[in-house]
């Protein structure tokens, strides 16, 4: 059996975010939504930034994916976004926004956040936004402080995940369906079983 | 000029809490002269507050000759035949949203207020706040370029539909019913119609184009629930923009009241996160609180105020509506059809829901 490692896995906020979710501190989980979105384009956003943060809340989740629905839409600038809602197998629905290629229009580098609604808690996971904002004549400037940039862990990852949707291995089989069901639902403009 | 004497009908908690503390602001140009509740002692005891006269039906009101506008403030069941009756008695009309509970509805609304020559304003209260006029100058001034996406997100505590402890602020069907209006199914969509609606205006409002198509999932999380608190939904537009909305409704009792706005152009995005919105967060150590929820930011008062006095302005000096009951009749269809999509799981033309008539008001 292969072992592939999620690179999120290893970042202490998500981390520290499937420990309280997998201890019950959600009490009944109601949603989840999740954005990931890049200032740069990249190849195939979908599958670079989409597959670790899937893969990452199915198994915090401890679900499987049934359905995917999906829009895509895309400027002649690069800009390209994903816009999903995943329903999981206990009923509760995951909503996903996947873009790169932001440029002028991203408000930073990266953006990567996942939230999460309780009954008993909610818990928002942005571990992105640690920086240092500067602000003066000329506008706003913001520079990053995180120690180990996630957005560089991803797109580092982005071969590895490529692969993975090619040839899904145990761990990520149920991930990459989801990735290789946005793009099918996109171009069949309906609902797509997992 | 003379204000404008005003009956409202329905006096409930988006009554008490909005639209009559904003009418009494706006004396030069509204003066309440009435209300009317299916509730005599509700009506009897807000008629009494504001020392103005009290109707349990609303036709007594209707039938003064001294009233020249009524604010509904009723569920939106009771839209369409209160509105159409209002016209008829010559009033203009400013009606709570969602504007009915269906589009036929809607638009024997817009005919009926067309063929009395009256004004038709439905409170689509969140365009009228500052945060998101600020957006849409945003968007108006260029600088965003052409919108792409709109994602507008909304949670409430659990707490937020029911919560007011006093017994007039949601109108029961059963007598001694411990489950308001808002909850039952034979009466309201749920979150579809609650918030939905206005998230789905907004979509629309900032995509700048009509949309097409409309997905959309929910669910009953409450386990003595009867319609849906949890939606998320999925929308495609004319222009090629795309959007979403996820409305979550059942948070925990004391966690704020959270919204999350981003739109994204093709040469620049806006985002307004609620801890930054709200005039009444407050941050502390590791932790950011808003120190209410129903005055922090659904319900800022200036609002209710800005929409109700500019349509006092417009009738006054004969100036178009500041929101044409044409929009709020297409942020309805989009509800609408979140919740055929939902209930048959696939994409809903608009048309669908909606036949096709341009034109506005």
């Amino acid at each position: 059996m292969t072992m592939i490692t999620n690179p999120l896995s290893l970042d202490p906020t998500f981390a520290n975010a499937r420990k309280r979710i997998q201890r019950g501190d959600l009490g009944q989980c109601l949603a989840i939504y999740a954005v990931a979105r890049a200032r740069e384009a990249l190849d195939d956003a979908l599958t670079t930034l989409g597959l670790p943060l899937v893969q990452d809340i199915l198994t915090t989740a401890g679900e499987s994916p049934v359905s995917v629905t999906a829009v895509r839409v895309a400027a002649g600038t690069g800009f390209k976004q994903w816009s999903a809602i995943i329903t999981l197998e206990s009923g509760i629905r995951l909503t996903l926004d996947v873009a790169s290629g932001l440029g002028a229009a991203a408000s930073r580098e990266f953006d990567l956040r996942v939230e999460w609604s309780g009954a008993t808690q909610a818990i928002l996971i942005d571990p992105t936004n640690v920086a240092v904002t500067v602000v003066r004549g000329a506008g706003v400037r913001r520079h990053s402080a995180e120690i180990s940039p996630i957005a560089g862990a991803l797109t580092g990852f982005a071969e590895t995940a490529r692969s993975i949707v090619a040839e899904p291995v145990d761990s990520w089989r149920l991930a990459a369906g989801v990735i290789s069901a946005i793009p099918e639902s996109v171009n069949r403009g309906t609902p797509v079983r997992v | 000029m003379k204000p404008l004497r005003t009956g409202v009908i329905g006096t409930g908690s988006i009554a008490t809490g909005a639209h009559l503390p904003a009418i009494a602001k706006l004396g030069g140009l509204l003066e309440l002269v009435a209300v009317a509740d299916v509730r005599p002692e509700v009506a009897a005891a807000v008629g009494a507050t504001y020392g103005v006269d009290s109707y349990s039906d609303y036709r007594l009101l209707l039938e003064r000759d001294d009233i020249d506008l009524v604010d509904i403030c009723t569920p939106e069941f009771l839209h369409a035949e209160q509105t159409i009756s209002a016209a008829e008695a010559g009033k203009h009309v400013f009606c709570e949203k969602p504007m009915a509970s269906s589009v036929a509805e809607a638009d024997a609304m817009i005919a009926a207020c067309a063929a009395a020559g009256v004004r038709l304003m439905i409170g689509h209260s969140r365009r009228f706040t500052p945060r998101y006029q600020a957006m849409r100058a945003a968007i108006d001034s260029g600088e965003l370029g052409a919108i792409q996406f709109v994602r507008e997100n909304e949670r409430r505590p659990s707490a937020f539909p029911s919560a007011p402890p006093d017994p007039v602020s949601l109108w029961a069907p059963a007598e001694g019913s411990a489950k308001p209006w808002t909850k039952l199914a034979g009466f309201t969509h749920g979150a579809a119609m609650t918030n939905a609606v206005h998230e789905m205006d907004l979509m629309r409002w900032y995509a700048g184009s009509e949309p097409v198509a409309i997905y959309a999932e929910s669910r009953i999380t409450d386990p003595e629930g009867e319609v849906p608190d949890f939606l998320t939904c999925l929308v495609r537009f004319a222009n090629g923009s795309t959007g979403g909305s996820e409305i979550v409704n059942r948070l925990p009792p004391d966690h704020p009241v959270y919204h999350m706005l981003e739109v994204i152009g093709d040469s620049g995005s806006a985002h307004a996160f609620d801890s930054e919105m709200s005039p009444l967060s407050v941050a502390t150590a590791g932790r950011i609180e808003q120190a209410e929820n129903w005055g922090s930011l659904l319900h800022v008062d200036s609002a209710y105020e800005t929409e109700l006095r500019g349509f006092a302005e417009s009738i006054l000096h004969a100036t178009p509506v500041p929101m044409d009951a044409w929009e709020a009749r297409q942020a309805l269809a989009m509800s609408i059809a979140s919740v055929l999509s939902s209930n048959e799981g696939r994409w809903v033309e608009l048309t669908e829901v909606a036949p096709s008539s341009g034109g506005t008001q």
